[in-house]
């Protein structure tokens, strides 16, 4: 039986490393969503692992993209052939799903971005800048905090009956006035709505400032599995928001597509080490340089014991070290 | 007597001839790193901008290594800049250091001011030497300046990358034991002469990006997290305009010019916002902004949080963003940043411009060849 082709995407980022499989025409075999739980390294192997497990009698990988802000990281363990940021990779990949989409809504676990798109090229940008109030991990927390299981929240959100308004500006005012709420005898339901809506209000005063966002609008990210969210941006925006079935790994998706049409369009050969090397023991060290006064912290990663990569320095000491080797 | 001053960006070069040429003692603190900013931190209001922060470990740092004169030259508009000396005075009084402080309110100050100011620092000088090494310290900035331009020049075009950092990193190594004008004058030539040997890549034209914002954070690499090196390494040519020459030329050169000259770029500015002043360099960034039309590929302004001036400046960008399509990116910088979140950033934006470079010369050809065919 010949194997049948395929490219791998990668993304890890602050709460999910997503790992996507795809093949020649750029169809979905495999995804998979795990939880970073702040070790990217461990989780990315386990997650390389389980595809391993499942295909690697049955595939040969083509080609290998990272994205997301461990992308760096995920580059040197497995082998990359492109290292692309979030923007890219999450507008490639909603390009795929819908050719002609105008304004991409992404909220992730640490940030959110909306990219604005005009025939087919990115025209415009905005990442949340200063706060991060109204990202995934300011709902996670209060889902735990109010003892909600997070796939449940938005949900509540859709029962409420009477407006209350959150402060949304920053996450640690924005908990103290749904405490405030709590005590002073307003509803669960009302006060999850209020949130949703405030976060919606910051991301759009913050994000948007007053752009024209215009259809078809792709909501993409983990926040857009929060039906509570969703429909606080259609009420605000007053028209349609579209989920991609992939909402979740869109990222890791967009990956894998750039690292498909690089191979494809120059046929080089990948520089992924293969499923093997994933059972080497992977370690990061850091260390700090007293060189000069900008003592830098200068990241290690270690393969087995020998060290495959080192960053963080401003002078480029260290980093030209690993490449001279 | 022995003299401290804080750093902006590569300025400290250029104050060290001046200092070195009149013969005044002086210590330097470090270049700008998370040192200076923690001793900095503890003693600044909470929300003051990064900038404050830094200057003010920079003189601590320069107080308890021996100095016991302050010289800062600060104040443009209505910027908080305005009380940046006095406040820092204060604090510096407060915590139990008794210095001379040297303030040079270059916004609203005369030459004979300047002078009167500047004279118990320079008791027992002839005249003729003031003069001389004021002179030699301008020119400093003019060089400094070139050298910088050209490793930006460099720094995009490299066949490998990073040879222009390490060249640009021994060149500060080396600065710090360098003194005079004539030495240093040598170092940077010969280090013009090492860029000049870098290998270019041939036929590669480089995307161009304007920094335009606040001074501070874009002249000092610190807070700035090495804007123009990240963007240098993406294969990006940075221009900046808010320089320490610009800083020199417009706030003591054509103080001394006898003509006023018009400001062009502030009534380019008015095409948006029809004050003459909103401190700092507010204005300037909008008129760079304007100006960038046609020569650049993008804008990127970068501010410390609460940066009054430049706050204003920006919300007139998605005016000027509609009306001349130029893709403008804010960057605000505390102490806070993120390294990751800022380098993500940069590179989406670098590769926005290079798909809309892409599109537009694919256009361009299109409707050449449309033109053809109707002829």
């Amino acid at each position: 039986m010949s194997k049948s082709e395929c490219f791998l995407g990668i993304d890890v980022g602050s709460v999910s490393t997503n790992i996507v499989l795809i093949d020649e025409s750029g169809t979905i075999i495999e995804k998979l969503y795990l939880r970073t739980s702040g070790k990217p390294i461990n989780v990315l192997i386990s997650g390389m692992q389980k595809i391993s497990n499942k295909y690697s009698s049955s595939i040969n990988v083509k080609g290998v993209g990272t994205t997301g802000s461990g992308r760096q990281l995920a580059g040197v363990i497995v082998g990359a052939d492109i290292i692309k940021n979030e923007i890219t990779a999450h507008s490639v990949a909603a390009q795929k799903y819908v050719p002609d989409v105008r304004t991409i809504l992404e909220i992730g676990g640490q940030d959110s971005k909306i990219i604005f798109l005009h025939n087919g090229v990115v025209s415009d940008f905005a990442m949340n800048t200063v706060c991060a109030a109204g990202t995934g991990s300011f709902l996670d927390r209060q889902a735990a905090r109010l003892e909600i299981p997070i796939e449940e929240f938005g949900a509540y959100a859709l029962k409420a009956a009477s407006p209350v308004r959150i402060a949304g500006r920053c996450a640690v005012f924005a908990e103290s006035d749904m405490i405030h709420k709590q005590q002073t005898g307003h509803k669960l339901e009302d006060i999850i709505n209020g949130l949703c809506e405030a976060l919606v209000r910051n991301y759009l005063n913050n994000l948007a400032k007053g752009k024209e966002i215009m259809e078809p609008i792709l909501f993409q990210g983990g926040v857009a599995a929060n039906v509570g969210i969703v429909a606080a941006f259609e009420r605000e925006l007053n028209k349609k928001i579209i989920i991609p079935e992939y909402y979740d790994v869109m990222g890791a998706y967009g990956a894998a597509l750039i690292a498909k049409e690089k191979i494809q369009s120059s046929n080089a050969q990948t520089k992924f080490y293969g499923f093997n090397s994933i059972n080497n023991s992977y370690s990061a060290k850091s260390i700090e340089c007293n060189s000069c006064s900008n003592q830098c912290e200068i990241i290690e990663i270690l393969a087995n014991n020998k060290c495959i990569a080192r960053w963080g320095d401003r002078c480029g000491k260290w980093s030209q070290l690993i490449q001279a080797v | 007597m022995k003299l401290t001053f804080p750093h902006m960006g590569n300025m400290y070069i250029s104050v060290k001839v001046l200092l070195d040429t009149i013969g005044i003692d002086y210590v330097i603190s470090p270049e700008c790193n998370k040192k200076t900013l923690a001793y900095g931190s503890p003693h600044s209001p909470e929300s003051i901008c990064l900038p404050f922060k830094t200057i003010l470990g920079d003189m601590l740092y320069g107080i308890q290594n021996g100095a016991d004169t302050v010289l800062f030259g600060g104040g443009c508009g209505q910027c908080r800049l305005g009380y940046y000396g006095d406040l820092q005075r204060v604090i510096i009084n407060d915590l139990g250091y008794d210095v001379n402080f040297v303030f040079l309110e270059l916004g609203e100050m005369s030459f004979k001011d300047m002078i009167d100011k500047l004279k118990p620092l320079t008791k027992g000088k002839s005249m003729f030497t003031i003069v001389k090494s004021i002179i030699l310290a301008i020119k400093t900035v003019f060089f400094t300046e070139a050298l910088y331009d050209f490793s930006n020049y460099t720094r995009c075009r490299e066949k490998q990358n990073g040879k222009t950092d390490i060249i640009m990193g021994i060149f500060h190594k080396k600065l710090r034991d360098t003194r005079g004008y004539s030495s240093i004058k040598r170092l940077i030539k010969k280090t013009k002469a090492e860029l000049k040997k870098v290998e270019l890549k041939k036929d590669f034209i480089p995307l161009k990006v304007a920094l335009v914002g606040e001074i501070y954070t874009l002249l000092e690499p610190f807070a700035n997290l090495e804007a123009v090196k990240k963007l240098g390494n993406l294969g990006v040519e940075v221009h900046n305009h808010i320089s320490v020459k610009f800083w020199v030329v417009e706030h003591f050169l054509k103080k001394l010019s006898p003509i006023r000259l018009k400001n062009k770029p502030r009534l380019a500015a008015r095409e948006f916002i029809k004050v003459d002043d909103v401190g700092g360099h507010g204005i300037e960034t909008i008129a760079d902004t304007i100006g960038a039309k046609g020569k650049f590929d993008g804008v990127i302004q970068i501010y410390p949080l609460t940066c009054m001036p430049e706050i204003i400046a920006q919300a007139t960008f998605s005016e000027i963003q509609k009306r001349y399509d130029l893709p403008i990116m804010t960057l605000i910088v505390d102490e806070m940043t993120g390294e990751a979140g800022y380098q993500t950033r940069l590179e989406a934006f670098v590769d926005m411009l290079e798909r809309r470079k892409q599109l537009q010369e694919m256009d361009l050809v299109n409707a050449k060849s449309g033109m053809s065919e109707l002829s």
